[in-house]
């Protein structure tokens, strides 16, 4: 069963029907025209926006078609980064990355804090986990954001243009713990969106895909 | 012809607007049964700090408040009754605190104090994309943002209207003996003369409303954002207007209500 597949998917911004499919497992890269796309993009897989016409399917199922209720508990299988972190700011960076976990999973609160402990040395994410994020620098807040993601063990990763806009050296890092951590658990899917492609160059994928500016890739 | 119009599209805009606050309102009650039936520990958290950001940060102004306040009725009972009627004084301040300016008073306080912040933060989360990365977690922003600040300011509406009326009380007293040398015996008569277990549940449950109401106007003016910072402002003014009018039109029909 593949983890994401459009068919002739057609959404707003993107006129072109997208067809594509990442296998599970896999660590694909789809490089957007613009980063407007890519954020569209993580909308669509998450069943934030639905589509204009087409089917996509994530984790064997249509987010289009699931029911309110049950998007909590699909969502809660997609870990995302976003370029700013997607961190919420009057939260401190430890009860940021405790938060998914605390409301989905209905494990004890000492299991809750190990996992966060260890996404944190995991990432090796060095700040004060104590600050708000707003202290926090850019690579920081996608550091965070990664360990979050890893904390809740999720079927799918997706990275929203995680190494854009950052110095070499941390782009390396985030790409390391991307990759390790896509190693260390078989059967993850890892998603890398970007619309600078430049970015993803080094990285080695099993898939990557183009979309087009208005086109299929 | 055209002013109908206009004034009927006004009419159908305001009820829609209530309508959507009591939508508000209920959900919330549904989403905390939810929250507690799934033991969600971050709501509880949430609801527990807008307790004491609204509740006990405010206590210190709501107790100077409420011993001027009390002072003040006080004094012009005793100027118009004179400072041997102790029942009367014990009588009008219950009857004045318990029924009107204790709930109105605290709510304005609140409305000032938390109505402006949980607007624009909430104003503030929407224009910084919060609201969408806690969609992105699977955390619905009705259930984790507004449900526990609603329930979480009427509870402290309530907190805080106690504690208001009970300094009132106190505090008029305290001006009463020491200014005319009214008996604390007579006093005491008099507010009991008045008070009973059905006065005060209405006196809170009138704290209670208010708080729901308040707060529901200022989170729905929070989610109203668009994509400018320059409607944090522009949200957090309408919901204190809102907020007000809203209180007082409330106020106004429940008193009516005790008349009749």
């Amino acid at each position: 069963m593949p983890a994401i597949k459009f068919e002739h998917v057609v959404f707003t911004g993107y006129s072109a029907p997208a067809t594509f499919t990442v296998e599970t497992g896999a660590l694909a890269a789809v490089v957007a025209p613009t980063q407007e796309i890519s954020d569209l993009l993580v909308r669509l897989l998450l069943g934030i926006s639905n589509q204009v016409s087409g089917t996509v399917e994530v984790l064997g199922v249509e987010p289009a078609e699931i029911p309110e209720r049950g998007l909590s508990s699909f969502r809660q299988q997609i870990g995302v980064v976003n370029p700013t972190g997607g961190l919420i700011f009057n939260l401190k960076v430890w009860e940021n990355i405790l938060l998914p976990m605390e409301y989905h999973l209905g494990i004890s609160q000492k299991e809750i804090e190990e996992r966060g402990e260890e996404a944190l040395r995991t990432v090796g994410f060095g700040g004060d986990v104590h600050e708000l994020p707003g202290h926090l620098s850019l690579f920081e807040q996608r550091l965070a954001s990664q360990a979050r993601s890893f904390a809740m063990q999720p079927a799918l990763l997706v990275y929203n243009e995680l190494l854009g806009g950052l110095r070499e050296e941390d782009q390396g890092r985030l790409a390391d713990n991307a990759l390790a951590y896509h190693r260390g658990r078989p059967g993850t899917t890892s998603l890398f969106l970007t619309a600078q492609p430049e970015t993803i160059r080094s990285l080695s994928l099993d898939q990557c895909l183009v979309l087009e500016r208005g086109g299929n890739g | 012809m055209r002013l109908a119009g206009a004034i009927g599209d006004r009419l159908s805009e305001t009820l829609s607007g209530l309508l959507e606050l009591g939508e508000m309102i209920i959900s919330s009650f549904g989403d905390a049964v939810s929250a507690m039936k799934e033991r969600r520990r971050p709501v509880l958290n949430v609801y527990l700090r807008q307790v004491y950001f609204s509740g006990l940060e405010a206590v210190r102004i709501i107790l100077a408040m409420a011993l001027i306040i009390g002072t003040v009725i006080i004094a012009q009972i005793a100027s118009i009754a004179g400072g041997t009627s102790g029942f009367l004084a014990g009588k009008l301040m219950t009857w004045i605190i318990l029924r009107e300016l204790g709930p109105l008073l605290v709510a304005i306080i609140v409305i000032a104090r938390s109505g402006t912040a949980v607007a624009a933060e909430l104003s503030q989360m929407k224009i910084g994309g919060e609201m969408e990365s806690l969609t992105i977690l699977g955390i619905p922003v009705g259930g984790y943002l507004v449900m526990p600040r609603i329930l979480g300011i009427a509870t402290a509406l309530v907190m805080l209207t106690i504690y208001f009326e009970v300094t009132a009380l106190l505090g008029g007293f305290l001006v009463a003996s020491i200014g005319w040398n009214v008996p604390f015996e007579l006093y005491q008569q008099g507010i009991f003369s008045v008070l009973t277990p059905g006065g005060v549940l209405a006196s809170l449950m009138k704290s209670a409303m208010f708080g729901l109401v308040v707060a529901s106007v200022c989170c729905s003016n929070g989610l109203k954002v668009g994509r400018s910072v320059t409607q944090i402002p522009q949200a957090a003014t309408r919901a204190v207007m809102q907020s007000l009018l809203l209180v007082l039109l409330l106020d106004g029909l429940m008193s009516l209500g005790y008349l009749l």
